[in-house]
């Protein structure tokens, strides 16, 4: 499994000690990012009255932590090569809702997660593995967020108790590509978004 | 005579077949991780698993990527493998030659979930507050104890099944009967990860096989499925019902058993499946990942919480 590297294996511990300093202090600015937007969202949920609300209030917080182009691309996989740009920009604006629905259909209004941050760890420069524990309606969930440096630190990727959802998607994605290319995986998008609502 | 030879050919026949079916899934799972035709060969041949040439060639990937993410534009150029494209290319495979049949199974079941379990759930939530439904929950929880002891003793994680040990216990006295979960406020107890038969298998080195979505109960791998017969026998419930046969007991003790344990699985069911591009796909590769992350935290070793969706 490429991404999955144990915490002792991550780069931070085997790099020369004026990389580790720098190292650290990346995984320290994401840590800082992630929480800000954490506590946010977590704000948002108790305050929200009802679904709608909290979509419509905590969008913003979300456009600006989760890197959707990056996830569009990677869940398409190396089929991206070959969509046009105006197929590529569609096809993130399809994900990017997609997305945002089903991050926001976990929340119920007036209820939140308590979220406790585990050590964090890069397996690359410029990454970062953030391992979490949400306790939320009265169950825990292990979610390890990975965090890329494009600017500024943005989530491209929640694994939820091992389910990435950027390789749930790819696996549907990959099926879709391969029975009609990028218009069909533009077309499975366009159905997915219209069905839902 | 001839009756008892046909059943046993028969038999023979159909594990013959299983066999067969297993080990050419086997053989070929990186069909099914290779599925753009453009990058076929660089799929097969990039190092996967956790050896060290994998992670040298992660790390490589990774940082080409972040080169090739402004220069998108050069997309002809020599693309045999991958600019940071293809990481997510081996992450949630498994074999799943009898797909069609799959997919009319999970199509009934999906039928069934949404007309019959899904409100049957929400009447139950509805009828039982939190409190009592949490007691219920823990009290046939705290009955799995043998299924979980044993499989701790068979992975030889003989402090687990210590700690089991003392869960039981202590809930059972101090919980009266298992309703309150008192383990959970002792450290030492509490955050003891949950074990199944399917993982002991895991542990042993078995593959996971193929993909097979079984009517009412779900998609399991066939690793899971001879690992949920285990669970089965090692059951005090079903020993209960060779104590006391009958179908007034049967009720009396399933009812509540499954009743409980609907709730997370439709949750988790919806929340695979809901906004997906094919609820079958997602389903797929959301067991696939999740039982191969609940197979790698026992051989971390690192005792975690123990957390309801890790189900078989």
């Amino acid at each position: 499994m490429n991404l999955r590297i144990p915490a002792a294996l991550c780069l931070l511990s085997l790099l020369p000690p004026h990389q580790t300093l720098r190292a650290a202090a990346a995984t320290e600015a994401a840590e800082q990012r992630l929480k800000h937007s954490v506590d946010q969202v977590v704000l948002i949920a108790k305050q929200s009255r009802d679904r709608a609300g909290l979509m419509v209030a905590v969008e913003p917080v979300l456009q600006k932590i989760l890197n959707f182009g990056t996830m569009t691309r990677r869940a398409v996989g190396p089929g991206w090569r070959e969509f046009t740009p105006d197929q590529q920009n569609e096809a993130v604006r399809l994900f990017t809702i997609l997305i945002l629905r089903t991050y926001t259909a976990k929340f119920t209004p007036g209820e939140y997660p308590s979220v406790q941050y585990k050590p964090s760890c890069s397996p690359s420069l410029g990454r970062v593995e953030i391992p979490t524990t949400a306790l939320y309606k009265g169950s825990r969930y292990d979610v390890v967020y990975r965090m890329d440096e494009t600017g500024g630190w943005q989530i491209t990727d929640v694994v939820i108790e091992g389910v990435s959802l950027v390789a749930n998607y790819r696996t549907q994605f990959d099926a879709e590509f391969k029975q009609g290319g990028a218009e069909a995986v533009l077309k499975a998008l366009r159905r997915s978004v219209a069905d839902a609502k | 005579m001839s009756i008892i030879l046909a059943g046993r050919l028969s038999r023979s026949a159909f594990i013959l077949a299983m066999g067969a079916v297993l080990l050419r899934a086997d053989a070929s799972p990186a069909k099914f991780s290779a599925t753009e035709s453009n990058v076929v060969a660089a799929s097969v041949t990039t190092p996967t698993g956790n050896t060290p040439e994998a992670r040298a060639s992660v790390t490589v990937r990774k940082k080409r990527d972040s080169e090739t993410d402004a220069a998108s534009s050069r997309k002809k150029a020599s693309a045999p493998a991958d600019d940071g494209f293809d990481e997510y290319a081996s992450t949630a495979s498994i074999a799943d030659p009898i797909q069609p049949v799959n997919r009319k199974v999970f199509w009934f079941n999906h039928q069934l979930y949404r007309y019959i379990l899904k409100p049957v759930s929400r009447a139950y939530d509805t009828v039982l507050p939190q409190p009592v439904r949490t007691g219920i929950y823990n009290v046939f929880d705290n009955l799995e104890y043998p299924d979980r002891l044993v499989n701790n003793l068979l992975q030889a994680r003989f402090d687990r099944a210590g700690q089991e040990t003392g869960k039981f216990v202590v809930n059972t006295v101090a919980g009266v009967g298992g309703i309150f979960k008192v383990s959970d406020r002792i450290p030492a107890l509490s955050g003891v990860p949950r074990t199944d038969t399917g993982l002991t298998f895991a542990q042993w080195g078995i593959q996971p096989g193929v993909y097979i979505v079984w009517p009412v109960i779900g998609p399991k791998s066939l690793r899971d499925t001879v690992g949920f017969a285990g669970d089965y026998a090692l059951s005090p419930l079903t020993w209960s019902f060779y104590v006391f046969p009958g179908a007034a007991w049967t009720v009396a003790f399933t009812a509540p058993d499954s009743t409980r344990t609907l709730n997370g699985r439709m949750s988790a069911y919806d929340a695979a499946t809901e906004h997906s591009i094919d609820p079958y796909l997602a389903l797929r590769s959301s067991y696939i990942q999740n039982r191969q992350q609940a197979a790698k935290r026992k051989e971390a070793g690192k005792g975690r919480k123990e957390t309801p969706s890790a189900e078989r």
